[in-house]
């Protein structure tokens, strides 16, 4: 087992008002791919804006530490620039802004290195073919008029493109055709190594058929309320989120 | 004139019984209803002194000069509805203007308390086909968390003038909707200003028109954001045949302090005669900058290719065309909150549409 | 049309505030009187009748009013400007020949080096007069002329008689009348029937004395089959007395050509750009605008379009940028006059630091325009709550045979944008300028590149310390 990248202790959030995040405890080490499923509304993409920093969202409780150290106060791009990276449930549309130009401006934020245009045109092309995306894609506009699946595969481009230490997924499968979901695992698992760890958020087992999970969670209510296995899952799918209702009152 | 309160039928009078105005008076009140008859009444209302914002608009101008040139009201009510009452059926005022009644003056009030909800009709039609000229000035306030539907139809005859002067105030979270359906006179000038003072507040202006033979249509609506997180949406949807003239201007206003405010203006316009002229106007005036501001305004014809997609399914030119026509009102006509209403519009544009 | 590769050096902001001390007195005429414009058209060895249009604009500019409508006008005083200043050099063809304290300043404005690299000819305006104007000898050879409007009077009386303000009668408003009386400068270009100038030809006017007026007038007519991509510029240092520039263009593209009007429009902060332009485009031709308007303290400019022939077309692309003490009232005309006319406006505006920017537009279609397409898209963005955006299209539509769109926006930079742009690394200073970049984006590849360059280097000032 790797050293420990995340650690999230007792964590509690809300928005407006209104809780969200009702105590999660969560450990990620390097290496690892945990997996996180849970009904609607449970709290699984709070959790992961939680984590990325949406400032939507308050902190009212517990601690989240990334590497060592407490990240509760720190801003979303210190965070990106850590290796945190979330691909978005519905990622804005920025017209204006090429997939390539932000994508290069980007890299240059995290690594804080400049990118020259022509090496950084190069390993873009890589990727988009490892994706199965077409060239001219570098050319759009940043998700404008890009359909729900095209969105997708560009985040996990961009994913693939920032090369972070821990990659959280939220609902990155979900609209997505069965190829396109192959392509994008596939992409996930020429990225994953030792140094990196994955969070990926689904309510879908399809998902889990392309990897590897090293660990299942199952969210309820603002809570994981169960942790195990691959064989977790397939629990779920047999008997769905109910059988584990006796668990919000346990 | 009568004013009359029904549940479903325009033409009868359910509940209460038939008011009938007694020379130049009416005056009713209970649960939580207060008429009275503006007849001779002074007009003690600020609208006189009401500088319209969206510039000096001489259309506006001419509905305030010819309202104090006559300055006796023949016509209007006073109507409050008490704080936290909500009045279970619509209240409905029919107006007619006829050779007897050819100068009309009307002065409304409208009051709405705090927590309390009204839906109120002014339906305005001829009885012959004299000429008249209706002057008309309506003047609303919407207390907190109340909500008035008002509804006015405008039928009157082609060879009458017709001005309409609105202006409402919506306080606290307090809600005005706007159905506004314009079909009759020679000539209308009606303009609709909705101030949305409270933090919280909404204005919703439904407009359908339809105008045909040499008929002149001037239609201003301003709405005016200026309580946070007001919001405001005016939509328009008209159809345009013969030599028919019309004049949109729609004006959003977005004042300092409407953070968060949200507003939209949307036209639709379906020409139905080469001949027919279509002005529009939909300006957007912003001075806050955290809000969210957009109009669109789309004009057209009937395409052949839908009259042809249509046809080859078997309906014959006219019922293709109505389809289309029907498809451009339909969705504000489908929002007007009563059913009896929604059909009397559809059948009178039908009448309208094969030339009565 | 094909856009030219070109590299320019990015230019300093700092130019456009370098003042040359150049002694005035004994130069400057002022005022307004019949004896100083029949003054003006002596010295200029004008032809009678243009004297009679320049008498005949200055009764025309006596008797109308102050424009009743947009923005506040009170502060200008005609009178107070210095209508006519009187160089004591001829035209030039060549650098070496300009006197060396104006030379310095479009040097530092780049336009010899953009000359000998990008430019198929270039004409300096410094003040009231053409100071240096050239042309590449294969256009000349091809019977492209390029000249002063002066010169053009001497040379080719005729067509400057038939064509001038014709489109833009002085009768048209105050400031057309005025430009009528006092006109001086600008250019004269015509480009014979089926010849392709695909090199832009660039025209820089600078304003340089305090207190001054600059009044060109520019005139162009693209043949049939022809086409032109023409390059207007403009500057001039800060002052604390007003200035007025009061120019006038008039355009004629004839069948089946083409013109691309560009101009970048970065005067200072104490002009009034009261502008006039207007094209006539006949049958099958294309008129394309392109507008930036980043200077002045107040504009007015609403280029207007006549497409008089069948099938023409009109694009205008047009961006304002208003910061502090600058009310920007710009926007475009169309007038549709024939059928199967198209013409696309596309409009983005910019306001911060209790900026005022007003979008003003017509779009006309007449009853016999049938079978035409029109479409308007305006976009604003607010930075702050001191200022104010404004957007007010006019659209008259007189047939049924029409297709028409409008679209607007109004509002801020959306905070879910930046969040986004942020959870990818991008500080929240960048990403606002990454998004306000990208909203412009679309209108500023429409400039030609050095212009490109400029319009993001202005940005970048405009939008320093603000953001963040």
């Amino acid at each position: 087992m790797g050293e420990n990248l995340l650690e999230i202790k007792n964590l509690r959030a809300t928005v407006e008002g209104k809780e969200i995040l009702k105590g999660i405890n969560l450990k990620v080490n390097k290496g690892e791919i945990h997996v996180i499923m849970g009904p609607n509304g449970a709290g699984k993409s709070t959790l992961a804006n939680v984590i990325m920093g949406d400032p939507t969202y308050e902190i009212t409780g517990g601690e989240i530490t990334f590497q060592g150290e407490s990240i509760n106060e720190l801003e979303v791009d210190k965070r990106a620039r850590k290796g945190i990276f979330l691909s978005f449930q519905y990622p804005e549309e920025i017209p204006g802004i090429s997939v390539e130009n932000f994508l290069r401006t980007a890299k240059a934020a995290v690594t804080g290195e400049e990118q020259g245009i022509f090496q950084f045109r190069k390993l873009l092309l890589e990727k988009m073919a490892m994706l199965d995306m077409k060239e001219e894609y570098a050319g759009r506009y940043l998700n404008h008029g890009f359909s729900g699946g095209e969105k997708k595969k560009n985040e996990i481009l961009q994913m693939a493109m920032l090369e972070p230490v821990l990659a959280i997924l939220d609902e990155t499968d979900s609209g997505l055709d069965i190829d396109a979901i192959r392509i994008v695992t596939e992409g996930i698992r020429k990225i994953a190594s030792e140094e990196n760890s994955f969070l990926i958020i689904t309510h879908y087992n399809r998902i889990l058929d392309y990897l590897d999970a090293d660990y299942v969670h199952i969210l309820m209510y603002g809570r994981i309320v169960k942790s195990g296995d691959i064989s977790l899952a397939k629990e779920i799918e047999e008997s769905g989120f109910i059988a584990l209702e006796e668990v919000r009152n346990g | 004139m009568d004013i009359l309160m029904s549940q479903t039928d325009l033409s009868k009078n359910v509940y209460p019984e038939k008011i009938e105005l007694d020379g130049s008076r009416i005056d009713f009140s209970g649960d939580g209803l207060i008429i009275r008859s503006s007849e001779s009444r002074q007009l003690l209302s600020p609208f006189l002194d009401v500088e319209y914002i969206a510039g000096k608009d001489e259309r506006v101008e001419k509905i305030k000069e010819f309202f104090s040139a006559h300055s006796f009201i023949n016509a209007g009510y006073h109507i409050e509805i008490l704080k936290g009452y909500k009045l279970d059926r619509p209240l409905i005022i029919n107006q007619y203007s006829d050779n007897k009644r050819s100068r009309i003056n009307e002065y409304n009030s409208i009051f709405l308390g705090e927590n309390s909800a009204a839906t109120i009709v002014f339906n305005y039609n001829a009885e012959d086909e004299s000429e008249a000229i209706n002057s008309r000035v309506t003047e609303i306030r919407v207390a907190d968390n109340a909500v008035l539907n008002i509804i006015k139809l405008q039928r009157g005859n082609n060879s009458s003038l017709n001005l309409d002067y609105n202006t409402a105030e919506v306080h606290g979270a307090g809600v005005i909707n706007w159905y506004t359906v314009e079909m009759g006179s020679r000539e209308s000038i009606s303009s609709f200003h909705t101030e949305l003072k409270g933090n919280g507040s909404s204005g919703f202006l439904s407009s359908i028109y339809f105008a045909g033979g040499e008929q002149d249509f001037d239609l201003n609506y301003t709405m005016e954001l200026t309580g946070a997180r007001s919001l405001g949406r005016i939509e328009s949807r008209g159809v345009m045949k013969d030599k028919a003239r019309k004049m949109f201007r729609g004006n959003l206003f977005f004042n300092s302090g409407a953070v968060k405010a949200d507003g939209s203006e949307k036209e639709t316009v379906l020409l139905l005669s080469p001949e027919a002229k279509t002005e529009s106007i939909p300006a957007l005036y912003c001075g806050e900058e955290d809000v969210v501001g957009e109009h669109a305004a789309s004009v057209g014809r009937i395409s052949d290719k839908q009259l042809y997609y249509l046809m080859s399914r078997g309906l014959s030119l006219s019922e293709a065309r109505r389809l289309l026509v029907e498809s451009t009102l339909n969705p504000l006509i489908e929002v007007i909150p009563l059913p009896e209403v929604r059909e009397l519009v559809n059948e009178e544009i039908l009448r309208r549409l094969y030339n009565e | 049309m094909a856009k030219v590769k070109q590299d320019i050096q990015e230019p300093d902001r700092l130019v456009f505030d370098l003042k040359q001390d150049i002694d005035y007195r004994n130069k400057t005429w002022k005022g307004l009187s019949v004896e100083l414009i029949e003054e003006i058209s002596r010295k200029k060895q004008e032809p009678d009748w243009m004297r009679e249009i320049r008498l005949r604009s200055l009764e025309i500019y006596k008797s109308k009013p102050m424009p009743q409508w947009g923005p506040d006008l009170s502060d200008l005083d005609v009178n107070e400007i210095i209508t006519y200043i009187d160089p004591d050099f001829k035209k030039q063809n060549s650098w070496d020949e300009v006197p060396e304290e104006i030379k310095e300043i479009f040097t530092a404005l780049g336009i010899p080096k953009a000359e000998q690299e990008s430019l198929a000819g270039v004409g300096a305006q410094f003040d009231s007069e053409i100071v240096y104007q050239n042309m590449r000898n294969e256009l000349a050879k091809q019977g492209v002329i390029y000249m002063d409007m002066e010169t053009a009077l001497q040379e080719y009386e005729d067509i400057i008689r038939e064509h001038f303000m014709k489109l833009v009668p002085p009768e048209d408003h105050k400031f057309a009348a005025l430009h009528g009386a006092v006109w001086s400068g600008g250019s004269f270009v015509y480009v014979p029937e089926g010849v392709q100038v695909d090199i832009p030809l660039q025209s820089y006017f600078r304003l340089n004395a305090p207190g001054a007026g600059q009044f060109e007038h520019t005139l162009i007519i693209v043949e049939k089959g022809a086409s032109l991509q023409f390059i207007e510029g403009c500057s001039a240092p800060k002052y604390s007395v007003n200035n007025l520039h009061a120019g006038c263009v008039e355009l004629y593209v004839r069948e089946g050509a083409r013109l691309r009007y560009s101009t970048i429009e970065n005067w200072s902060k104490n002009m009034y750009n009261l502008n006039t332009k207007r094209v006539l485009v006949e049958k099958d031709g294309l008129i394309e605008w392109i507008s930036g308007s980043f200077g002045s303290r107040v504009s007015m400019l609403y280029p207007m379009s006549i497409l008089k022939g069948e099938g023409a077309r009109a694009e205008f692309t047009g961006i304002s940028f208003a910061s502090k003490n600058q009310t920007l009232d710009t926007g475009a005309k169309i007038l549709h006059a024939a059928p199967g006319t198209t013409s696309t406006i596309n409009s983005r505006s910019i306001a911060k630091d209790g900026g005022k920017v007003f979008y003003r537009g017509l779009v006309k279609v007449l009853p016999e325009a049938v079978n035409s397409k029109a479409s308007v898209s305006c976009e604003s963005l607010m930075l702050d709550s001191q200022s104010r955006s404004d957007t007010v299209p006019v659209i008259d539509i007189r047939n049924d045979q029409v297709d028409f769109g409008h679209e607007a926006k109004v509002g801020r930079i959306s905070e879910e944008a930046i969040y986004y742009l942020m959870s990818r690394g991008i500080s929240e200073e960048e990403a606002r300028a990454l998004i306000v970049r990208g909203f412009v984006e679309p209108i500023a590849k429409e400039f030609p590149l050095e212009y490109a360059v400029e319009l993001n280097n202005l940005l970048k000032i405009e939008l320093e310390g603000t953001i963040g």
